[in-house]
């Protein structure tokens, strides 16, 4: 979590980069969620999948979009780096694909204190990482510590003290209960404390991680060759008993759309997680299918919400109520995904709840054009503002976001209270714009057009973005949103464990926020990849984007694609 | 003034250009608001002590003008420090993919020099025909079609309908490897398509200025083969104006492929800097922007001295 006071300026800016080029960062992806039971009581995930029922093994090329260039698992705080590396390191316990319940990996069984503050993990007896050490506790105190102090650091920033019970127990203390402390520590990777050339600072370690991968995971890294491929082998000494059909995985890196798609359709890849989403009719009549799943994370315009107009929430929720969201989603993502009018979004599976979104768009921003017209024209009344109402949008150069950004352009344009133009710029300039204190919260007439993946917990939704205490520099509040009724419920929601009570606190602050508008949200679209499916079958993307590729070998999960013959 | 003095003093026209660029690479880094230790560590909350750490590990608590001599004294032998993103040695990172870069730079290169200058040639000596008319059309598609349009088109025809390329480089091919060439040319004739439009057109204008001079009058009156007049006097002074492009062409031709390799998925130096420029990966992009400059510079010279070379007559 976001410690206030602490972040600099430029720390946040980074979370931002991270969560928002398309990323869940497992830092903001966090948390935990799930049902009680399932988080008091681990098991072991070996004995989930059963036995090999096969030996079917083969190779598998899949496209990329972006560059996973982050190879210390520490400092890895992008999708792209997480969705591959994820098959090396492993960590104590990890998410199912319902995105909410935990599921042991190096941990077999935890257990939570009465006052929910002391963790008592019991960890696997039988691990080996792949440079021959053998796993125990130290390990991970070890590399609990080499999180701290680094961009991950919200994952381990509430934990105040590690004890090593013995080899195989560790138990670990947080200041404040954490309900999303399962998937806050599943992000640590755990790596052996005695490797060559590693540290608890891991800025300052010299270990080649491009060279030599020293996690536990199924895979190993072979060959590591930036911005060009990652290949990878698998670990013959792991642990579990469950067949990797896998010889060998290569991710390659192909940035052009147009590159991944006629790649796949020429059989060079048997995968792309980056296709066109408005022109997914193409694979209609072809071999390759489109694979979708539903996501986390979504869209939105910010606005200065401390600036005179934009500080009347009339106009705010007139704005979001004039964008034409299903016309969108129908016209840029050929309907792979659905509209919000609350940020939780439905890959967080229970926290979401379409007919309540829908109340709340009723409520709120209305459901026509002309309910939506009278908001604006009674918030610039109010506020003495004689129309058309100048606004500068920006957004960052990204095809699909350039392509909804004109359409709600046009639409505000198409009005008589609103004259507007459109600024398209790099990410890294987007991003210094919005979390810079005399950016975006200074500006009087800009609406920014983002997106943020908020990871698999409804906190990531909401803390960063809107609890006051997040106000930029020191988190990613960047349209200066305070309410206390908020920051309450955002409170209640983290120190919350119990499912159904956090259901409703989220659906509260829901409540809160869309009366507020501090920002408009407008979707989320699915997680699609398009496959050969006559090549791989079981193929299933993950809701949170950073373990997309997990179906590869989820077998504490049950899922574990395979070649066809 | 002689050759020997000329190249002399050409070279040494070339140190303080080099020191130039090396010092304009260098305050790249110090040129961006903000601390450089925040782009080393993305920006993470450090403990004083480390970033201190940090700090002296990368030379940055010493004075501007210490930080810029060590880095040059490093850079001169090619040690450019450690890539924040991987952490590996920058030098390890531009030797994997400079050599696919300087793979295609110099199929590019021969695609344009064997296709321009016959080309140049025939519609000078056909000029103002249709012929000469038609090569005028298609050199000016040439230099004005962009780069990423022109790849994006060549895939779709060539690999998607036509199936006669690959549309990703191979996997576990070796640089000089035959499929690692062949899926080469694509890339090559995308790169070299503006260079041969450019020196086709160069080559064709250079050859009817000389196909007016007095000499070649003198040497078809003297009774000489047209082919002789043309291979041994026209077209040998024509070369001189071509040849010297030719050589600033292949630094363009370097700095060219930026484009190009991201449409092709290609592992060339020109990705490697799209890539860091994205994650402001400051010691790799440092040390590319110099490699590129130098690369520049000395294209430069090199044409000055084939140039002074070939005319005797020129010597600034």
């Amino acid at each position: 979590m976001v410690n206030p006071g602490e972040h600099t300026k430029e720390s946040t800016r980074r979370k931002v980069l991270a969560a928002m080029g398309g990323a869940g960062t497992l830092a903001l992806a966090g948390c935990v969620g799930g049902d009680d039971d399932d988080a008091d009581d681990g098991d072991d995930g070996a004995d989930r999948t059963g036995e090999p029922d096969e030996d079917l093994t083969g190779d598998i090329s899949v496209a990329v979009g972006a560059n996973p260039d982050t190879v210390d698992p520490t400092l890895i705080n992008d999708a792209p780096s997480q969705a591959i590396y994820g098959h090396v390191y492993e960590y104590l316990v990890t998410t199912d694909y319902d995105g909410t319940t935990p599921v042991p990996i190096l941990a077999t069984d935890w257990e939570r204190s009465d006052d929910n503050l002391t963790w008592t993990f019991d960890l696997r007896q039988d691990v080996v990482f792949h440079n021959g050490d053998e796993f125990v506790a130290d390990d991970v105190a070890f590399s609990v510590e080499r999180a701290r102090g680094t961009i991950n650091d919200t994952q381990v920033d509430a934990i105040e003290e590690v004890e090593v019970i013995d080899d195989h127990t560790i138990e670990m203390t947080t200041s404040t209960v954490q309900a999303q402390f399962l998937l806050d520590i599943g992000g640590v990777p755990i790596l052996p404390r005695n490797a060559d050339g590693i540290s608890e600072t891991p800025e300052t370690d010299d270990h080649d991680f491009g060279e030599e991968s020293i996690g536990s995971g199924p895979f190993e890294l072979d060959l590591f060759q930036t911005e060009d491929r990652v290949e990878l082998v698998p670990f013959d000494d792991h642990w579990a008993d469950v067949h990797n059909p896998w010889e060998q995985v290569t991710f390659q890196v192909v940035p052009e759309i147009v590159s991944q798609e006629e790649a796949v359709r020429a059989g060079e890849v048997q995968a792309i997680d980056n296709p066109a989403m408005f022109d997914l009719e193409q694979w209609d009549a072809e071999e390759p299918e489109v694979i979708g799943t539903e996501a986390v994370g979504f869209d939105l315009l910010g606005f200065p919400t401390q600036a005179s107009p934009f500080n009347n929430d009339k106009l705010r929720r007139g704005l979001s109520g004039l964008v034409p969201r299903e016309e969108v989603l129908t016209a840029v993502y050929d309907d792979n995904g659905v509209p919000l009018s609350a940020p939780i979004s439905p890959g967080l599976g229970d926290f979401y709840d379409e007919d309540y979104q829908t109340e709340l768009a009723e409520q709120y921003i209305g459901t026509s054009e002309e309910e939506a017209l009278d908001l604006i024209e009674e918030a610039l009344d109010e506020e003495g503002v004689e129309p058309p109402l100048e606004i500068d949008m920006r957004t960052n150069i990204n095809e699909e976001r350039e392509r909804w950004m004109e359409v709600i352009q046009q639409t505000w344009d198409e009005t008589e209270f609103l004259s507007t133009s459109l600024e398209i710029i790099e990410f890294p300039a987007l991003v210094d714009f919005i979390t810079d204190p005399n950016g975006l919260a200074e500006a009087e007439d800009v609406v920014i057009g983002i997106g943020w993946t908020g990871g698999s917990d409804p906190n990531g939704h909401v803390e960063d973005l809107y609890h006051s205490s997040n106000v930029v520099p020191d988190g990613n509040n960047w349209s200066l949103y305070e309410s206390d009724e908020a920051d309450s419920l955002i409170e209640d929601g983290q120190t919350t464990v119990d499912l159904d009570e956090r259901i409703d606190i989220y659906r509260d602050l829901q409540d809160v926020l869309a009366g507020d508008t501090p920002h408009a949200w407008m979707w989320t679209t699915d997680n699609v990849h398009v496959v050969r499916t006559g090549e791989v079958e079981g193929w299933t993307p993950h809701p949170n984007s950073s373990f997309r590729f997990d179906s590869l070998y989820a077998h504490q999960r049950d899922i574990i694609a395979r070649p066809t013959e | 003034m002689s050759l020997q003095r000329f190249i002399l003093k050409r070279g040494l026209i070339t140190i303080p250009l080099l020191i130039g660029v090396s010092i304009m690479t260098f305050g790249m880094i110090h040129f961006i608001p903000g601390d450089p230790v925040d782009f080393i560590t993305q920006f993470a909350d450090l403990d004083p002590d480390v970033e201190d750490e940090i700090r002296s590990q990368y030379g940055l608590d010493q004075p501007v003008y210490i930080q810029y001599f060590n880095w040059m004294s490093d850079a001169i032998m090619l040690d450019f420090g450690n890539a924040i993103t991987t952490n590996r040695t920058v030098s390890a990172e531009i030797a994997d993919r400079l050599p696919y870069t300087l793979l295609m730079g110099s199929m590019a290169f021969l695609v344009t020099v064997i296709t321009a200058i016959p080309l140049g040639i025939y519609a000078a000596y056909h000029r103002n025909t249709r012929i000469d008319q038609t090569s005028r059309v298609f050199a000016l598609l040439g230099i004005a079609l962009p780069n990423f349009w022109l790849g994006l088109i060549l895939i779709l025809v060539f690999s998607s309908y036509l199936g006669l390329f690959p549309v990703l480089p191979p996997t576990g091919e070796g640089l000089l490897s035959t499929d690692m060439i062949f899926y080469t040319i694509l890339p090559a004739v995308t790169i070299g398509t503006g260079a041969t439009a450019l020196m086709m057109r160069l080559m064709r204008s250079s050859m009817v200025e000389e196909l007016d001079k007095d000499y070649v009058r003198t040497a078809r009156a003297k009774g000489l083969p047209e082919k002789t007049v043309i291979r041994k006097h026209v077209v040998r002074n024509s070369l001189i104006s071509v040849v010297t492009v030719a050589a600033i062409q292949v630094a363009f031709i370097i700095s060219g492929s930026v484009v190009v390799e991201v449409v092709f998925s290609y592992p060339g130096i020109g990705r490697l800097l799209v890539e860091r420029v994205q994650t402001r990966d400051f010691p790799v992009i440092q040390a590319l922007v110099l490699i590129i400059g130098v690369f520049v510079i000395f294209a430069n010279m090199l044409a000055d001295i084939i140039y002074a070379y070939l005319d005797p007559r020129i010597r600034y």
